[in-house]
Order: C-alpha cells, then sequence, then structure tokens
C-alpha cells in the first residue's frame, strides 16, 4: 500500500502502458510514431519506478525518474535531428517511404 | 477517493496512450500521447511525487512533445496512408510477441506486486514529498550520476548539431 | 548554517580522472575545429593523446571502490579500460586516412568516438544500474550521430535512423529492467542485488531477462541482432571497428556483473538453459547467414552475430573462468575484427558505396599489406591455431566443457568448422581471383598501416604466446564475486 493506493494497480497500470509501446514500436511502419512509443516504454517505467519508490519508502525512485527524463530529452533532440537529417536527404516527408528493415 | 482517482487516471493514460498508438495522423498521437502524460503526471502527484510531477509536465509534456509537434509540422508529415502492402507474416509475427509479451509481463507483475520484501504498511516519513532531501540525494549520493550525465548531455548537444546543420556551412 | 553536502573528495577526482580525460580532449578537440580548424590534420594525434591520458591516469588510479562504493577501480577495470583504449586507438588511427579521403575530417567525429568511449568506461567501472544506464545513452547518443555521419550519403542516413530506433527500443527494455531490479532490491547498486531470497523472485528473473534483452540489442545478440548488418554497412567504417568490439565487451562484463550479484550460489538451471538457447541461436543465425553475404561489411555484421553467440556460451557457463575466458576472448576479438574493419577501411577506394566482396578480387597481389592483414583477421576470427581467435575460442569451450555444458561446447565447435566457409571465401578471391581493372585499393596511408601492423602482431602474439595474459585475466576475474570454477 501507498497510502490508499495498491502498489499493484501502480504495476499493472505501468505493464499496460509498457505493453502498449511495445506494440506501437513494433506494428507502427511510421518513424515518429515508433519513437513515441518508445517514450511510453519509458514513461511506462518511470511509473514503476515512482510506485517502487513509494512503497518501499526512499526517494532514490523519484532520483533515477530525474535521470530518465533527463536522458530521454537529450535522445528526443538527436532522434529528431535523425528524422531532419533523413528528411533532408530522401527528400520526402512522408515517412512511410523510409525503407526499414524490421524483421 | 485517492485510489479512486489514481485509478482514472491511469485508465486515462491507458486509453490516450492505445489512441496515439493506433492513430494513423502523427499530430494527434502527439496530442494524444501529450494527455497520457499529464495523466500520468496526476499519478506522480498521488505517488507522493510532485517535483517528478511537475517535471513530467515542463519537460515531457512541455519540451519533448511541443518539438514533436513542431517536427511534424515543419516537415509537414500528414497522416500515415495505407501503402497497399500487405504484411501478413509480419503484422501476425508482431502482434503475437506483443500479446504473449504483455501477457508476461501483466501477469509476472500481478504476482509479484503482493510479496515485495520489506514492502511497508503506510508510507514513510522520510518518502513525503521533500525537495530538499530530493537534491540532498542528487549531490551526495547520486553526485557521479549527476556528472555522467551532464556528458551525456554535452554529446547529443553536439550529436544535434552535426546531423541537422546545412551542409554548406562550411 | 552553511551545510556541505557535496562530498567530492581527492580519491573521487582520482578514480575519474581517465574520463576526466577523455571528455577534456573531446571539448579541446571541438574547440580546435571552432577557432582553428586548419590544425585539422593533428585532431587524430590530439585524440590519440587523450586516449594515451586516460589510460596513465587509469593505471594510475588507486585501486578500490570511490563515490560511496558505486565506482570501481581494480585490475579488473584496468584490463577492461586498457582493451576499450586499445579498441579506441585503432578505430583513431584508422579514421585519419578515411575522414581524409572522403573530405569530412572534423572534430566532432574524434569528440563524439572520445564521448562515446567515455560512456562504455562509464558501463565497466559503474558498481551501479543507473551509472551503467547513463554510460550505455552516452555511448548510443555519440554512435547514433557516428552512423549517420556522411549525411550527403543516404545510406549513412538511414543507418543513423535505423540505429537510433532499435538502439532507442533496446535501453527501453533496459530501463524497465532496471526498474523491477529498483522495486525488488530497494536501490541501485549490484551489491544491493545480492540480497537473500532475490534469486527466486519473479519479478527479479523477469527483471533479468529484460536487462538481457536490452544489452542483447547493444551486443547485436540473435534475434535482437536486425540493425546490425544494415548499420554497419551505413556507417563509416573506423566508427564501426569501435562499436563492432567495445560496447559488446562492456555489455558482457555488465551482464556478469549483474548475474553474479542476483545469484550468489550459482545461476538456476531454467535460466542457465534460456541463455545457453540463445547462445546457440546467436551462433547459428549468425554464421547461417553469413554464408551468403556479399558485401564485407554486412559479412563481418553476422560474424560479429555468430561471435557474441560464443560470448553468450560463457554467459551460460557463469564463473570465474568463464569470465577470465571472456576477457581473453574479447582481447582476440579486438585484434581480429578490429583489424579486418581497418583492413576493410584500407582496401575500398569509394568509402560512400556500398563494400561487395567482388571488389577484392586480386587485392593480395594490389595491395599486398592489408590484404594480408585481413586474411589474417579473418583466419583469427575463424579460429585456426596459433592465431588469437584460436586462444579465444579454446578457452571458451574448455570452460563449458569444465562445467559439463558438453552439447554447448559442441555445438560451438560444429559453428566454427561452418564459418571457416565464408570467411576462407574471402581469403580466396583475395589471392586467387585476377584484379579487376580501373578498381585499385588506394594507396596505404601510414596511420592504417600502424593500425594494420599493430592488430596483426596482436593476433600472432596472442595466438602464439597467450599464458600471460591468461594468467592476468584470472587474476583480474577474481575481483567479481563470482560462483563456480
Amino acid at each position: 500500500m501507498i497510502g490508499p493506493i495498491p502498489l499493484s494497480h501502480v504495476l499493472l497500470a505501468s505493464g499496460a502502458l509498457f505493453a502498449i509501446g511495445v506494440a506501437g514500436a513494433l506494428l507502427r511502419r511510421n518513424a515518429i510514431q515508433i519513437f513515441l512509443s518508445i517514450e511510453l516504454m519509458m514513461n511506462a517505467a518511470n511509473l514503476a519506478l515512482i510506485g517502487y519508490g513509494a512503497a518501499l519508502g526512499t526517494q532514490q525512485g523519484q532520483i533515477i525518474v530525474f535521470f530518465v527524463i533527463a536522458i530521454a530529452a537529450a535522445e528526443a533532440s538527436v532522434g529528431l535531428a535523425i528524422f531532419v537529417a533523413i528528411f533532408r536527404h530522401t527528400e520526402t516527408i512522408d515517412v512511410n517511404k523510409i525503407n526499414l528493415l524490421k524483421w | 477517493m485517492e485510489r479512486l482517482i489514481f485509478d482514472a487516471a491511469a485508465l486515462v493514460a491507458i486509453v490516450f496512450a492505445g489512441l496515439m498508438v493506433a492513430g494513423r495522423d502523427p499530430i494527434k498521437s502527439v496530442l494524444a500521447l501529450a494527455v497520457s502524460f499529464f495523466a500520468l503526471a496526476v499519478t506522480y502527484v498521488l505517488l507522493l511525487a510532485p517535483f517528478i510531477a511537475a517535471l513530467q509536465i515542463i519537460v515531457y509534456a512541455g519540451a519533448i512533445l511541443v518539438l514533436f509537434l513542431f517536427l511534424i509540422m515543419l516537415l509537414n508529415v500528414g497522416p500515415e496512408r495505407p501503402d497497399g502492402v500487405r504484411r501478413p507474416v509480419q503484422t501476425f509475427l508482431g502482434s503475437l510477441s506483443v500479446v504473449v509479451f504483455a501477457g508476461l509481463l501483466l501477469g509476472m507483475l500481478r504476482a509479484s506486486g503482493a510479496r515485495l520484501p520489506g514492502q511497508p504498511e503506510a508510507v514513510a516519513a522520510d518518502a513525503l514529498p521533500d525537495p530538499k532531501a530530493l537534491g540532498r540525494l542528487l549531490f551526495s549520493d547520486y553526485l557521479l550520476h549527476f556528472e555522467a550525465v551532464s556528458v551525456l548531455l554535452l554529446a547529443a548537444l553536439v550529436g544535434a548539431f552535426v546531423l541537422a546543420r546545412r551542409e554548406n556551412a562550411q | 548554517m552553511t551545510e556541505t553536502f557535496v562530498s567530492f573528495t581527492r580519491a573521487d577526482l582520482a578514480a575519474i580522472a581517465p574520463e576526466i580525460a577523455l571528455v577534456a580532449t573531446g571539448c579541446l578537440i571541438l574547440l580546435l575545429e571552432a577557432f582553428a580548424p586548419r590544425l585539422r590534420r593533428w585532431f587524430a594525434t590530439v585524440a590519440l593523446a587523450g586516449v594515451a591520458a586516460s589510460l596513465w591516469f587509469l593505471v594510475q588510479a588507486p585501486g578500490g571502490t570511490t563515490f560511496g562504493g558505486r565506482y570501481e577501480t581494480s585490475s579488473l577495470t584496468v584490463l577492461m579500460g586498457l582493451f576499450l583504449g586499445a579498441t579506441a586507438v585503432v578505430a583513431i588511427l584508422v579514421a585519419k586516412p578515411y575522414l581524409e579521403r572522403t573530405g569530412e575530417e572534423r572534430g566532432e567525429f574524434y569528440a563524439l568516438l572520445l564521448w562515446g568511449h567515455t560512456g562504455v568506461m562509464l558501463m565497466t567501472r559503474g558498481l551501479d544500474l543507473l551509472i551503467v544506464f547513463i554510460g550505455l545513452e552516452t555511448l548510443s547518443l555519440a554512435f547514433y550521430v557516428l552512423a549517420g555521419f556522411f549525411r550527403r550519403v543516404s545510406a549513412s542516413s538511414e543507418a543513423g535512423l535505423k540505429y537510433f530506433l532499435t538502439g532507442a527500443f533496446g535501453s527501453a527494455f533496459t530501463l524497465y529492467g532496471i526498474a523491477l531490479l529498483f522495486g525488488a532490491s530497494a536501490g541501485t547498486r549490484f551489491e544491493d542485488l545480492s540480497r537473500p531470497g532475490l534469486a527466486d523472485s519473479t519479478a527479479v528473473t523477469f527483471g533479468l531477462l529484460l536487462l538481457l534483452v536490452g544489452f542483447g540489442f547493444k551486443m547485436s545478440l540473435a534475434p535482437f541482432h536486425a540493425w546490425a548488418p544494415d548499420v554497419y554497412q551505413g556507417m563509416p567504417t573506423p566508427a564501426v571497428a569501435y562499436l563492432s568490439v567495445a560496447p559488446k565487451g562492456a555489455s558482457v562484463l555488465v551482464l556478469f556483473r549483474v548475474f553474479g550479484a542476483v545469484f550468489e550460489h550459482g545461476m538456476p538451471d531454467r535460466f542457465r538453459t534460456g541463455v545457453a538457447a540463445l547462445a546457440i541461436f546467436s551462433m547459428t543465425l549468425g554464421n547461417v547467414v553469413a554464408l551468403a553475404q556479399r558485401d564485407a561489411k554486412r559479412l563481418l555484421a553476422y560474424s560479429g552475430i555468430a561471435q557474441m553467440g560464443y560470448v553468450t556460451i560463457a554467459l551460460a557457463v557463469f564463473g570465474r573462468d568463464a569470465l577470465a575466458a571472456v576477457l581473453v576472448y574479447f582481447f582476440a576479438y579486438l585484434v581480429s575484427n578490429a583489424g579486418a574493419f581497418a583492413a576493410v577501411s584500407a582496401l575500398y577506394p569509394d568509402e560512400t558505396k556500398p563494400h561487395p566482396v567482388g571488389l577484392l578480387a586480386g587485392a593480395g597481389r594490389t595491395a599486398p599489406f592489408p590484404s594480408a592483414v585481413l586474411a589474417l583477421c579473418l583466419f583469427s576470427l575463424a579460429g585456426i591455431p596459433a592465431t588469437a581467435g584460436f586462444i579465444g575460442k579454446f578457452f571458451l569451450f574448455k570452460a563449458a566443457l569444465e562445467q559439463g555444458l558438453y552439447a554447448l561446447a559442441v555445438i560451438g565447435v560444429l559453428n566454427s568448422l561452418v564459418s571457416i566457409g565464408y570467411y576462407l571465401k574471402v581469403v580466396y578471391i583475395l589471392y586467387m581471383r585476377e584484379p579487376i581493372e580501373g578498381e585499385a585499393p588506394p594507396p596505404l596511408a601510414p596511420a592504417d598501416r600502424l593500425a594494420l601492423a599493430l592488430c596483426g602482431a596482436g593476433i600472432l602474439i596472442l595466438g602464439i604466446f597467450p599464458a600471460s595474459l591468461w594468467a592476468i585475466a584470472r587474476q583480474a576475474a577474481a575481483t567479481l564475486p563470482l560462483t563456480g570454477p
């Protein structure tokens, strides 16, 4: 229990978000939506970290999330720069035309 | 009451995450994800992490997702059109792996949630919202991490510059 | 009342001096690029000096842990640091003539390489999951950019995109694994993971599996390998020479540390079976698909997937000798694989085009030295006796046999036999075919010559006198609290 909130609810929500993120990353063929799905997976991990931290009575969970947010921001900046570079290159703005060999 | 709000917020986060994944229009996807992140911020407040909730809104929803929106509009990315190519094997394999994975993950989390080692009955006093303690922890136990992240941010900064600057800049 | 809570001691400074040297050198090169671009031809030398300074600081650093038990300096980290530093040296030596030929010599390349190298150092020395994750991300961000460094070349940009998406996907798995392990151990340090009862917990097992998936992506272990051939093909070859060696070694060490902390009393059989299955799948898939490859860099990518399968055998064997075998294996892999990429870089005239193996026809006559080193590297990768690769495989399979994992060792040996097929095919093309008119290899630059000579000498020295490295590796492996022989 975290106050009145049971930890199992937190973990179930986090697991559901992670699974949705994995589904999106695997099934979408649009680079932007794949990356959004990956962001969702990281957020699912953040929710689990904060839930565990609160249940364990430690602030370390929040510290980890603090660093993860910094890393996610850095990753987003590099990722979007890569998207810009490849769009500029292929001279198409249609992300679907980038042939990602996914399987 | 808190439990009810938590469940409602978590449900909103999950539903909008689903909309994000299912939508064909990238702009709608980003907006759905923003709603999902706001709902997550609500759950963070209820889980005694108001500082992270603020960061979630300022950095995730405020900076990262707005950057995405900006990029989509800059590059004028339209909705995804069905390209007419069906990939039945890949879709099947992808869906199968996702279903198996989701089942495993949810089952495992449900099973393990009940028996956490050293799980307290109530919230411990030092876990109450206290940014001061957070800062203290950040600059004592996690000092090395803080320094390491600065290298990461530097690399990301220079990297983004290398990739996005114009070819004729030399 | 002012109270100091930032505790940063002299010992802490000495411990991270190697990393500071690398980061500072990167910054210096970047500033020179901005304000004194005429000094460009000295950038590689500056970068080499930075790596050398970092190694010197690493050897000088007093042993023990710093930053509250979160950072380690020991014979193990020094040995790993030497391995990583040597990889960086080869990559920089190859990069200089390569970038000059392509007209892309810019300071950012060396700076990002050095910062990525810093990330790998953090991975090998950190005793804390979060440090490892930050190091991993630093490495990844730097190399996403290096993969897409040739923005004029479509394949390079695409390599950047593919590496970024798969890399970020893998990182998310790693992060969720860290979250589960944190929930079970209430901390991020490896020593928190050795609390009793954790090894049987479902959440911990699942967290370890997620970590294995995340690092599997970084190691290009099948079935998480799909990015490797495309990325290797499009990425600048010197960056591939580093990426295909150093991060893999660091990832394996991290997995050894985490498993060692959780499984204090030996690895459970169920888990061992899973890891062994991963090893067999990766070896077999890598070797079989490599037989059909026509592009030199793709061939080396699939060969790398197979080689990581062999390394995963050691993870299944799990024990002190297995870790020592992995250390020896990675030194052998460094000289053979980085050497092979160095030779590929020196043998192909146009870097921006694909690298078909057929173009190497007759190179044994037109470019005798790089061809000879390439052949030597391929022999070593195949595990022919008297080369470094043979020694690496010998200790790995020996560790598996001593642990009673006969099937794994036999499958490994059979796979090595299959791999000889495609390695020898390249050697055959090098020496038995007539040279193609007008497709001469570029003139050999002094830096290339040095890198090739170092790798070739390393293969022979390790292959003929392996005893001292084995003794050092065994001693280094003893610093990890692993069970077993």
